[in-house]
């Protein structure tokens, strides 16, 4: 520990903590724009970009406290788990999704026949469940509750 | 895993941020330990022995009491 205090210090709980509480504001900034705007290109990008960086820099610098790096790791063991789940679940979910929604309308939503028209820049089916980006949203959103349900009930700060 | 931090600090009127200090960490490690929702490094409790000047075991009960080759 002390060999690699003097090669980087490790960044103070509090700045640690700060960091994370941005991140976190950025990625609901990130989702706002996604939902409202229905923006998905340049603010998004930007933002994730921003983010990246944010978190490059937490695991970079490393926390000085104990505690706080197990807030990290136990974050980042669920939202692991939580991103494999959802990957494994995914197609079951889409494939329920287009069936509900065939169901309840008159809309055929399934395989298109041999023979449909391609129209150009229009997709043949409908994307109801955005299934990597839904990854990514889903267990980023895991891993900062995560971090924050152990730092608040550890520390009631 | 219990321990008798929260009572030692009370003993020395200490607060939760100067006992992290003393021990270079955070007021919320300290809190989270005290309250048992996290258990320290053995380097950390270690350090937390030798501030109050105590052994390990006087200070934190992992409460068992099986033989230990069970």
């Amino acid at each position: 520990m002390a060999v690699n205090s003097k090669i980087k210090p490790k960044l103070s709980v509090k700045t640690y903590f700060r960091t994370i509480d941005f991140c976190t504001l950025i990625f609901v900034a990130g989702f706002a724009v996604y939902l409202f705007l229905n923006e998905s290109g340049n603010y998004i990008f930007l933002l994730g970009a921003v983010f990246f960086i944010a978190l490059l820099y937490l695991v970079y610098r490393g926390p000085s406290d104990e505690f706080a790096a197990s807030c990290w790791n136990g974050a980042a063991s669920y939202a692991f788990i939580s991103m494999l789940g959802l990957s494994l679940v995914i197609p079951s979910l889409s494939g329920f999704i287009d069936g509900m929604y065939e169901a309840f309308t008159d809309d055929y939503i399934g395989a298109p026949p041999a023979d449909a028209p391609y129209i150009p820049g229009e997709p043949l089916l409908p994307n109801l469940v955005a299934g990597e980006e839904l990854v990514m949203a889903f267990g980023i959103a895991i891993f900062l509750m995560s971090f924050h349900w152990r730092r608040f009930r550890g520390g009631h700060s | 895993m219990k321990n008798k931090l929260k009572v030692l600090r009370a003993m020395r009127d200490w607060s939760q941020a100067q006992l992290g200090d003393a021990l270079d960490v955070s007021r919320q490690a300290v809190n989270a330990i005290e309250t048992g929702k996290y258990d320290p490094s053995l380097p950390l409790a270690f350090k937390i022995a030798r501030l109050f000047e105590l052994p390990i075991e006087e200070i934190f009960d992992d409460e068992f009491e099986g033989n230990i080759h069970d």
